[in-house]
């Protein structure tokens, strides 16, 4: 909360500001400025823009990004398509600067619920694999924070396998991931940024949630429930989190947050479209590379093309699948029993490593 | 190469297109709506038919010569640059034959279809 301010005295300017949010207490409005700093995390480095720059630019495009996107809803969340859950529980980085390791996380847990067409998938990635291990070489620390770059780099190159084999505490802390946990890793196929409002919107509404990053404000610690807009106070840091849907009609963007469930709406807020420079940039996950089984899916459909052991498989739930191709015989039987499960509509387990079908049963 | 092609008429519309002789791509397209009508695009040299029907296929004791009939084009000759390939593409046109799902392909400049999608 700001400095001198109490939430009554916040409360009365933002009604007078109509600013459309409220204040109160929360898990991390009472903390000291020091312990509220730590909850963030954001340090644009790498060709990233400044936080300057992402409020500046999420401004100056604010009539774009409040007009209807041409071809998406005028609403979305994740949390409620079709009655379903696509949304990973709320978690809290607690008092390291690790929400890097959060936001991006947040977004590839509903990537593979979405992929997988199943809102039930219990996932839980450890985001301390991501921030402790994979981190470090690019300058990653709780003091410190980190940006996104290296983050979405990590999930593509190394991968992040789930919370029990490195489970999270928020202090600085060497590497201590499980001994399989190339095995347990998930990983995703790429990753791109999205600027263009229109874009931002079809790609929420259509693919899954998107990573983002803004200023925090001093009166953000302090937000209870409403449109978040900067009212009052100083910069407290920059801070990355997980957009999970929009409303045209509210003007704003639903996001979900890492502070626990003690802080927002149960832990989720909704901002201001063009505020804080929140949708300058986001960061989007492109699709899931599993290692694992993948029971009970359908072949929708098979590619070629003019090289050699070149065909992929698209499964249901998981999208185009590479089929191995380490000689001819093991490429060609892969390729004669998916084309063979297509053709009887029959259910297949597939093995994947890292994307690649492996083994398959045709049941 | 051989050059032998399929001598077999396919239903009424026999158009055979003559094929001359002849880093890892992925697929791009996603899964076709029932909205989506069947088109011909061209880009360059390169040709796309979309939502075809394979009803006839045909091989011979020659070098990878494999062919498939396309409802409204008439005998296609795939692609003959490699043995991988050339089984791959006979699987997914058998596929396609038995299952009657659409086929979008690439044609190219060599009469050949170079790239197969089935669903």
């Amino acid at each position: 909360m700001p400095q001198d301010l109490d939430f009554n005295q916040l409360n009365t300017l933002i009604r007078s500001a109509n600013a459309g949010w409220q204040a109160g207490p929360t898990s991390v409005s009472d903390l000291s400025a020091e312990d509220q700093k730590s909850r963030l995390g954001y340090f644009p480095a790498g060709g990233e823009e400044s936080l300057e720059q992402r409020i500046q630019a999420a401004a100056a495009k604010l009539s774009s990004i409040q007009a209807s996107a041409i071809g998406a809803p005028a609403a979305f969340d994740w949390r409620n398509v079709n009655g379903q859950n696509y949304v990973t529980p709320i978690r809290n980085q607690g008092g390291c600067g690790s929400c890097v390791s959060f936001g991006t996380t947040a977004a590839v847990e509903s990537a593979m619920r979405i992929q997988r067409g199943d809102p039930g998938l219990a996932v839980d990635l450890s985001e301390a694999t991501l921030f402790f291990c994979i981190g470090p070489s690019s300058g990653a620390s709780c003091g410190g924070g980190w940006y996104m770059t290296p983050a979405m780099d990590g999930y593509k190159n190394t991968g992040v396998p789930d919370e029990a084999c490195f489970p999270y505490t928020d202090h600085q802390q060497a590497c201590a991931r499980c001994a399989d946990w190339q095995s347990r890793a998930i990983k995703i196929t790429g990753w791109h940024t999205i600027s263009n409002a229109a874009d931002i919107k079809t790609w929420l509404s259509t693919k899954g949630p998107l990573s983002s990053c803004f200023t925090v404000y001093n009166d953000f610690f302090a937000y209870k429930t409403g449109i978040y807009r900067h009212v009052s106070g100083g910069v407290a840091g920059g801070h990355c989190i997980c957009v999970i849907g929009y409303s045209d009609a509210g003007g704003f963007w639903i996001c979900k947050n890492s502070w626990g469930t003690g802080w927002g709406e149960s832990g989720f807020f909704c901002i201001a479209y063009g505020e804080c420079g929140i949708d300058s940039t986001m960061w989007a996950v492109e699709g899931i590379l599993q290692t694992g089984w993948l029971n009970n899916t359908r072949v929708i459909g098979l590619w070629t093309i003019d090289q050699d052991r070149n065909a992929w498989a698209y499964l249901q739930g998981a999208g185009w699948r590479k089929i191995a191709w380490g000689n001819d015989n093991i490429f060609f039987d892969l390729l004669r029993l998916l084309a063979a499960a297509k053709e009887g509509a029959r259910p297949v387990n597939v093995y994947q490593d890292n994307g690649v079908i492996k083994q398959i049963y045709v049941l | 190469m051989p050059d032998t092609k399929p001598q077999q008429d396919l239903l009424s519309s026999v158009s055979t297109a003559g094929a001359g002789e002849g880093g890892a791509a992925a697929p791009t397209a996603e899964p076709p709506t029932s909205a989506e009508g069947g088109a011909i695009g061209a880009v360059g040299a390169s040709v796309w038919v979309n939502n075809k029907k394979i009803n006839a296929l045909w091989s011979i004791n020659e070098n990878r010569n494999s062919w498939v009939g396309v409802a409204g084009v008439g005998w296609v000759k795939l692609a003959n640059n490699s043995d991988t390939a050339i089984v791959a593409f006979t699987i997914l046109g058998a596929n396609a034959r038995q299952t009657q799902g659409n086929v979008n392909y690439r044609q190219e400049s060599d009469n050949m279809m170079h790239e197969m999608y089935v669903w």
